[in-house]
């Protein structure tokens, strides 16, 4: 049988030794602003403003024509110092000054006219493939659309109408984030991740804290068991964790202008299963460890190291090998990010459309703090 | 109705391969205050902890108030108190919040007028609403004493009280402690200020973590020192004198150094003795102030006993 009273009795302690450690205050109010301001300009999957260089040995109206193509895109910079250059050009690319040269060959427009086929060569830094792979794709587009405009003037030539040369032409419509813009879905990823380490950052110190002052010993020595000392200790970080998620989503609201599609207690259920799974960690780190600092280590490696690269925050699961997708099933920042992407950027997401997500997390929060209040019992002092 | 309040009966606790309390068997009264008396390293703490429901003992049959440590632990918990050694308080709260929160842990009934008896009688209302961190050592025990016995506990454990403490708030402390017992709390303490000791009604010696002896003062003090205490007041060089008197030639069963004062036990005559030691004196040019006849204090026996372990 739960004894309320005591659990009050905690609940109250704890509240008023986080109001005033401030410690805890810092990690509560400032961390989570400083780190969505941090990451949310840092983490950016838009790739924009590439430097590239340039060799036209053909230097003709067409190969003008191709190369302007390329930078009114928006998305490239040539490197003018090296124009034509191309031992300066293989230089900057050494040393990361630029990262494609376009090399237009002699023959470029000599062939085209003759309607033959003409190459382009693309000389890519392989060594930040990400880039590299984005780069080529965005020069493959603009060079397939020029490679168009082309045709239809040839076949304009000949006589023929080009409306009535057979073509597919895509429709692409993007939903739930048109502009494509990352802020989009690497804000509401943000959120999981600041909200996993805050929480099990401050769940972390709870009871190390107490083992190191030795008032540990003294409640141990107490009726208190060991479930109403996580609920005492619990219900004030779950609280103020509910604030956290407010707090930080109104920052990302209004400062990076992301939209907020679904509803708020949508939003308030999910988090509270999110941050007691974040609390439960938090609080086996600190069952488990001897001293604060070692509380903070294991927190820090259990928690915000797979929350960042197992939860599909910043690579995709579905291209990781199988034995880490299963790894990820435990990482509960995994469903809390899919939820959060869905609840802002989606409209009409309901608590019941994402029940899969409520299922696991609320499976992860009992696991970890059963696993916590055994450790708890057993351990004593 | 029940003599004891707690039974221990062959108690083992081993951390590892190391035997931290080894087949200890006492029982303790009710009302009374017993202390536990050894030197560090002993197995007190231990010992009070297995009794306090922290640590599970290995082996032997332990009984509080007549509930079975293994089984009716929880049930223990409610009726003890106790107070560790390093006077645990939550540093950010207040003296009232500290003594309120266990009070709220204990299910202490008519809570804030407990608190106020307890306050007052502990004589700590000046710093009420003060943050326990900024304490002095003396008032933080007082605290962490009114923390433990919010709930009037039919139990309390006390491990080592005093440590820090100056001696005029010991003394305070003390006659509270003796107030409680004779109210009828149970009272275990452990301690290695010998002069505290006097204060027990009974002591346990101790040591290695087994049980030398236990009893009252007086029967252990006859029991382990046998014959006559002569104390010998040396004068500045007393180091230097004491190595060259420890040498004298009659039989001295113990020759131990207390300040600059010799402690020598021996069972002849106790004017013989004197006379010898005199003479010794003379001879070896020592220089005492003055040589007299005193009563074995606790303090002898636990020199005694660290150097058999020795």
């Amino acid at each position: 049988m739960l004894n309320f009273q005591r659990i009050y009795a905690l609940f109250k302690k704890e509240f008023v030794e986080i109001v005033r450690d401030k410690r805890s205050l810092v990690i509560v109010f400032i961390m989570p602003i400083v780190m969505i301001l941090i990451y949310g300009y840092a983490v950016t999957f838009d790739i924009k403003n590439i430097d590239i260089g340039i060799i036209d040995r053909d230097n003709s109206s067409l190969s003008r024509g191709y190369i302007n193509k390329i930078v009114s895109s928006g998305y490239f910079i040539p490197y003018k110092d090296a124009y034509n250059n191309m031992d300066e050009n293989i230089k900057a690319l050494r040393r990361e000054r630029i990262k494609v040269i376009v090399v237009i060959p002699s023959d470029f427009s000599f062939n085209l006219k003759k309607g033959k086929d003409a190459k382009i060569q693309y000389i890519v830094d392989g060594s930040i493939a990400n880039t590299a792979v984005i780069g080529v794709g965005y020069l493959q587009v603009l060079t397939a659309n020029f490679a168009n405009n082309i045709k239809m003037d040839f076949v304009k030539n000949k006589g023929i109408n080009p409306k009535k040369f057979p073509y597919i032409s895509p429709e692409i419509r993007v939903w739930y984030n048109q502009e494509l813009k990352s802020a989009n879905f690497v804000v509401p990823g943000l959120i999981a991740i600041i909200m996993m380490l805050v929480a099990a950052l401050l769940t972390s110190l709870t009871i190390v804290r107490e083992r190191e002052n030795g008032t540990y010993e003294e409640i141990m020595s107490t009726p208190v068991t060991s479930t109403e000392l996580i609920i005492g200790k619990l219900t004030p970080y779950i609280i103020i964790g509910l604030i956290d998620v407010l707090l930080v989503t109104l920052f990302g609201i209004l400062w990076f202008h992301v939209p907020f599609r679904g509803n708020i207690i949508t939003l308030l259920f999910f988090s509270f299963l999110f941050i007691l799974c974040a609390l439960g960690m938090g609080m086996l780190m600190s069952s488990i460890a001897k001293k604060q600092e070692e509380a903070i280590m294991m927190t820090f490696f259990s928690t915000l190291l797979p929350s960042i690269l197992l939860s599909g925050f910043a690579f995709p699961l579905e291209s990781m090998p199988k034995a880490i997708q299963v790894f990820s099933y435990f990482v509960p920042a995994r469903y809390f990010l899919n939820v959060l992407r869905s609840i802002f950027l989606k409209q009409d997401v309901t608590i019941l459309m994402l029940y899969k997500e409520a299922l696991f997390l609320m499976a992860v929060s009992i696991f970890f703090l059963v696993l916590a209040a055994r450790v708890i019992k057993k351990r004593k002092i | 109705m029940e003599k004891y309040s707690i039974k221990v009966q062959n108690l083992t606790k081993k951390f590892g391969t190391f035997t931290a309390v080894d087949d200890i068997s006492f029982n303790v009264k009710k009302g009374e205050i017993l202390g536990f008396l050894g030197p560090n390293g002993a197995g007190k703490t231990t010992t009070i902890k297995v009794l306090c429901g922290l640590l599970v003992p290995t082996k032997g049959e332990v009984s509080v108030e007549n509930y079975d440590i293994k089984k009716d632990v929880e049930k223990i918990k409610t009726i003890i108190g106790y107070m560790s050694q390093k006077f645990s308080l939550y540093t950010d709260l207040t003296v009232y919040e500290n003594i309120k929160f266990y009070a709220g842990i204990y299910g202490v009934d008519r809570e804030e007028a407990k608190i106020k008896e307890i306050i007052e009688m502990l004589d700590i209302e000046e710093y009420k609403n003060t943050i326990t961190a900024e304490l002095p050592a003396g008032i933080r025990q007082r605290v962490a004493l009114a923390t433990a016995f919010i709930h009037s506990p039919k139990i309390l454990f006390l491990d080592e009280p005093t440590a820090g403490v100056d001696p005029v708030l010991r003394r305070k402390f003390w006659a509270i402690i003796k107030k409680w017992a004779q109210q009828g709390t149970t009272i275990l303490v452990t301690t290695h200020y010998m002069d505290e000791a006097e204060n027990c009604n009974r002591i346990a010696l101790i040591n290695q973590g087994k049980l030398v002896d236990i009893g009252e003062i007086d029967e252990i003090k006859e029991k382990f020192i046998k014959g006559n205490i002569l104390c010998v007041e040396l004068s500045e060089n007393y180091v230097k004198e004491f190595n060259v008197l420890k040498k004298i030639e009659m039989p001295v069963k113990d020759i131990s150094l207390h300040g600059s004062i010799v402690h020598i036990i021996q069972d002849i005559d106790i004017e013989e003795a004197k006379k010898k030691i005199k003479d010794y004196c003379k001879t070896k040019e020592i220089k005492y102030k003055n040589i007299f006849e005193d009563k074995p204090s606790l303090e002898d026996i636990f020199i005694n006993l660290i150097r058999k372990r020795n």
